[in-house]
């Protein structure tokens, strides 16, 4: 009862509060939109990152090349060994004669191509598997377990993964390295949100400086003291919450078709709506954590003693 | 009620504000601390209510040593202290009614017991019938009625009064102190600091004196100002 009476006293309190000092906490609400709408940026440059990176990696394979003298069964029994590996996405096969019915489709318009291969007489290209996995870095796993089967060395001809293996590398490691950068830089700017909001919930409170010691000096507690500024807190976290998902539901409208022309596929404005529940649940818990946090410091430096 | 046992503080090694301090209040007395501008007056009063601790010696209060209190015990001991201040100390944007009650709010009294208390604790120091009225609305010495109304509606067992008269011209001087006065009749103990000396010698009551730091002199009885 006490507990509900005082809790009830300091949620009166607080939303006292937020009708003065209006302009002071409308700053403190701007700053940490800013810092939700660097999260929120982040969250994007994320999933287009994972976006393309899929896409990347749906047009990277093993292609193992097989001699003239392996005969099909010989094939199918590494595709059949090769799909029942984890790391393995799809396994697809192209028999010789596929395959030069795909190399003629290809260049149906190209008559000397047509010519040179009448001429050849026997069909001069390879039968296939093309390999995919689940994830760039099981590249490495494939190659390893082919080349060390000896089952199959004699009807390989030649499995190209070194060719890939240096762009697979590249385009991984840069792009961790970009996700890297951009947490890294959602981190700053969360950080000197904090101190900022920090500051200009400082400046609020000293104008509370005679209520919080006239508060000392009749006998309320430390939590009662600081309770209406974390409820406070708490709320500008809500607001900027609120106010970041707006922004970045405009945004993500107007902006959804440039950016599926630079990233072919990728729906800005899908994505958004889609994750919407959980972006929001990332917002809200760290907007209200920042206004917490930025008060519960600025209000102990009024409570010596 | 309140002993000081070789209590002493420093605030740096040149600056000593208190030296060896030693008394004892008992309960019910009216006690005048008096000396010049400097003289410790306050940070005697401040070590009382624990807003200070002494660097030095022991304080007991009812028999507890409040030096070795805890932070969050302070709040319980402080709501046994009703503390008056030269600048009242009022919330501008409260209502008489609202800074009085403001003190029971702050130890979970209920709206009933806060409805029924702050009325009679402002009957008693003459305010009754400006209950609604803004702090900006209230002479000096009617603001320094709603501070002694809000250290009073506790019940305390202590009023400790800093000055309370020191931005008030004499009329006022004298109505804040009777009413001091009727407080102490009523068997709470008062410890009034005051650089008054027309106050002092018309209260007739205990004085002591502080010099530089130093008790110069403890007039149990029929105190004058004595510097």
């Amino acid at each position: 009862m006490f507990w509900n009476r005082s809790f009830k006293r300091l949620a009166n309190s607080a939303f006292q509060d937020l009708t003065r000092n209006v302009w002071l906490n409308m700053a403190t609400v701007v700053i940490i939109v800013i810092a939700l709408f660097t999260v929120s940026v982040s969250l994007v440059i994320d999933a287009v990152g994972k976006y393309t990176l899929q896409s990347f990696q749906n047009k990277i394979d093993i292609s193992i090349q097989f001699r003239d003298n392996a005969g099909e069964e010989k094939i199918l029994d590494l595709k059949k060994d090769l799909e029942s590996m984890p790391e393995v996405r799809s396994v697809i096969y192209v028999s010789k004669d596929q395959a030069l019915e795909e190399f003629k489709a290809a260049h149906a318009g190209e008559e000397y191509i047509s010519q040179s291969i009448e001429e050849l007489g026997e069909n001069p290209l390879f039968a296939v598997l093309n390999v995919k996995t689940q994830s760039l870095d099981q590249y490495a796993a494939v190659d390893s377990y082919v080349k060390g089967n000896e089952n199959y060395q004699s009807v390989i001809k030649k499995v190209d993964y070194k060719e890939n293996e240096a762009v697979i590398n590249s385009f991984s490691t840069a792009l961790g390295n970009v996700r890297r950068g951009i947490n890294a830089l959602t981190f700053l700017f969360v950080a000197i949100s904090i101190l900022i909001a920090f500051n200009t919930i400082r400046l609020a409170m000293y104008s509370h400086r005679v209520e919080i010691e006239i508060m000392r000096l009749v006998g309320a507690s430390n939590w009662y003291i600081k309770m209406p500024f974390i409820i406070e807190g708490a709320i500008f976290g809500i607001i900027g919450c609120a106010a970041t998902l707006l922004f970045t539901y405009l945004l993500s409208a107007s902006l959804s078709v440039r950016i599926e022309q630079i990233f072919p596929g990728f729906y800005l404005y899908d994505y958004f709506l889609g994750n919407f529940w959980t972006i929001g649940a990332v917002l809200l818990l760290i907007g209200v954590g920042m206004g917490i946090a930025s008060s519960f410091i600025a209000i102990r430096r009024y409570l010596k003693g | 009620m309140i002993l000081f046992d070789n209590v002493s503080k420093q605030y740096s090694e040149n600056g000593a504000a208190l030296h060896d301090i030693n008394f004892e209040i008992r309960e019910g007395e009216f006690v005048s601390i008096v000396g010049q501008s400097g003289a410790g007056k306050s940070t005697l009063l401040k070590m009382i209510f624990a807003e200070e601790r002494p660097t030095a010696g022991k304080i007991y209060i009812k028999g507890r040593d409040i030096t070795q209190i805890r932070d969050n015990k302070l709040p319980v001991l402080r709501r046994h202290i009703g503390v008056v201040f030269q600048d009242f100390k009022l919330l501008d944007k409260k209502t008489v009614f609202e800074n009085v009650a403001f003190a029971m709010e702050v130890s979970g009294k209920s709206d009933r017991e806060i409805e029924m208390d702050v009325p009679q604790v402002l009957d008693i120091v003459g305010l009754g019938e400006k209950v609604g009225r803004y702090p900006h609305e209230l002479s000096g010495g009617e603001k320094q009625r709603v501070s002694i109304a809000r250290a009073l509606v506790h019940r305390p067992d202590i009023i400790v009064a800093d000055e309370p008269t020191g931005n008030l011209d004499m009329v006022n001087t004298w109505d804040i102190v009777q009413l001091l006065s009727k407080i102490n009749q009523y068997g709470t103990t008062v410890i009034l600091a005051t650089h008054n000396h027309e106050i002092v010698n018309l209260l007739n009551k205990r004085v002591i004196t502080i010099d530089n730091g130093r008790i110069a002199k403890d007039q149990l009885d029929k105190g004058k100002y004595i510097i």
